[in-house]
């Protein structure tokens, strides 16, 4: 877990910073590829590590993010929100939905923004813990409560992830999976033009 | 426009007092060892404002261009407190001159602070450049850029910029 943690150091860009953080960003330091959550969202490689960031604006917003596994595929998954006075009880749940995952106990089920399809299990984050574990992300200065990540062995073929806020609340948040690092495909480079979603 | 013999005098007074005051002399006379500096730094990168005063010493003799710095910040955002603590070079060039350049470059201890975590501390490095602008006197305006590289504990950049005064200490 702790790697995980320090893996945190994704997202960023402009001029030199944005040199300077490109470098950095593939330097051998564990790093997210960052992107900017959609409502319905592909995961096109979800064999890397990700950083999604999302923004509740009504609070009735269920974020459905789908990926497929050719084999199956163990990765920690982490709801983070920035720790910020007005996020202080700002706690997005998630659910990763995906056949042959356990099934959710009843709390759990009855926690779900919608029915569990017949045939699919899934793992539920509840992010109800007292104490919140803090993230310092250090490329770019920020700090986050995080729901603690939990690793996950998610089988071959589809899955989902579901992301809701029960409190029906606005707020910022940053959903991360993953380990493994890639920055292929120019995607950190995006970072740089969306600076004031990924920092201040 | 008429005006008496001592209103004259006492404009031309003020006059040369401000002369004597922005001469490169009277710059001179009053660079001491020790200079004092309170600038307001803003970070760019995690957004945190605050103090980061500053104590400049000359090991040399009047004139030479070599400073020891040491820095202390407590700067704040809206996700933590920062608190920097630098010692360095600075170089300042010039001397005596209206507008006098600096740079310079160090080492700073980093450290990040909330209430519901133990802190994160890093050590960094980091470069700085600008331009002090004599006021009157001992008295200077400071405009500083500071970028800064972490390759400890916690990888990172930042970028500060700051503005403020500083003083000459006879």
């Amino acid at each position: 877990m702790s790697g995980l943690i320090r893996s945190l150091r994704f997202r960023v860009r402009r001029g030199w910073v944005g040199g300077t953080l490109a470098l950095l960003l593939s330097s051998p330091a564990v790093a997210h590829m960052p992107a900017v959550l959609k409502t319905e969202h592909v995961i096109e490689r979800p064999e890397i590590s990700w950083a999604l960031y999302g923004r509740f604006v009504s609070g009735d917003e269920v974020y459905r993010l789908k990926g497929t596994y050719e084999k199956p595929f163990a990765l920690p998954f982490e709801m983070l929100v920035p720790h910020r006075d007005d996020h202080r009880r700002f706690r997005p749940r998630f659910a990763v939905v995906a056949a042959g995952l356990p099934e959710p106990t009843t709390a759990e089920r009855e926690a779900l923004p919608k029915p569990l399809p017949a045939g699919q299990g899934a793992l539920v984050e509840l992010n109800d813990d007292p104490d919140r574990l803090v993230v310092f992300e250090s490329v770019l200065r920020r700090m986050y409560w995080s729901s603690t990540p939990i690793a996950l062995p998610v089988p071959a073929g589809p899955f989902e992830i579901w992301i809701w806020n029960p409190d029906r609340t606005s707020g910022d948040f940053t959903f991360a999976l993953g380990v493994e690092e890639d920055f292929g495909g120019g995607g950190a480079a995006g970072v740089f033009e969306d600076w004031g979603t990924y920092a201040y | 426009m008429r005006t008496s013999p001592c209103s004259r005098a006492a404009v031309m007074s003020l006059l040369a007092a401000a002369a004597i005051a922005l001469s490169p002399r009277a710059a001179l006379a009053h660079e001491g060892a020790f200079s004092v500096g309170v600038p307001i730094e803003i970070d760019v990168v995690g957004f945190v404002v605050g103090p980061r005063p500053e104590l400049l010493w000359r090991p040399g003799s009047a004139g030479s261009v070599s400073h020891v710095r040491v820095a202390l910040g407590a700067l704040f955002g809206p996700e933590y407190g920062y608190f920097p603590a630098a010692l360095g070079w600075r170089g300042r060039f010039r001397h005596g001159a209206r507008v006098q350049p600096f740079v310079g470059a160090g080492a700073e201890l980093q450290t990040f602070v909330v209430l519901d975590a133990p802190p994160y501390w890093r050590l960094g490095w980091y470069l700085e450049g600008g331009v002090d602008v004599r006021l009157i006197g001992a008295h200077h305006l400071t405009l500083q850029v500071a970028p800064d590289l972490s390759v400890g504990n916690h990888l990172g950049v930042g970028l500060s910029t700051r503005i403020g005064w500083r003083f000459d200490l006879d």
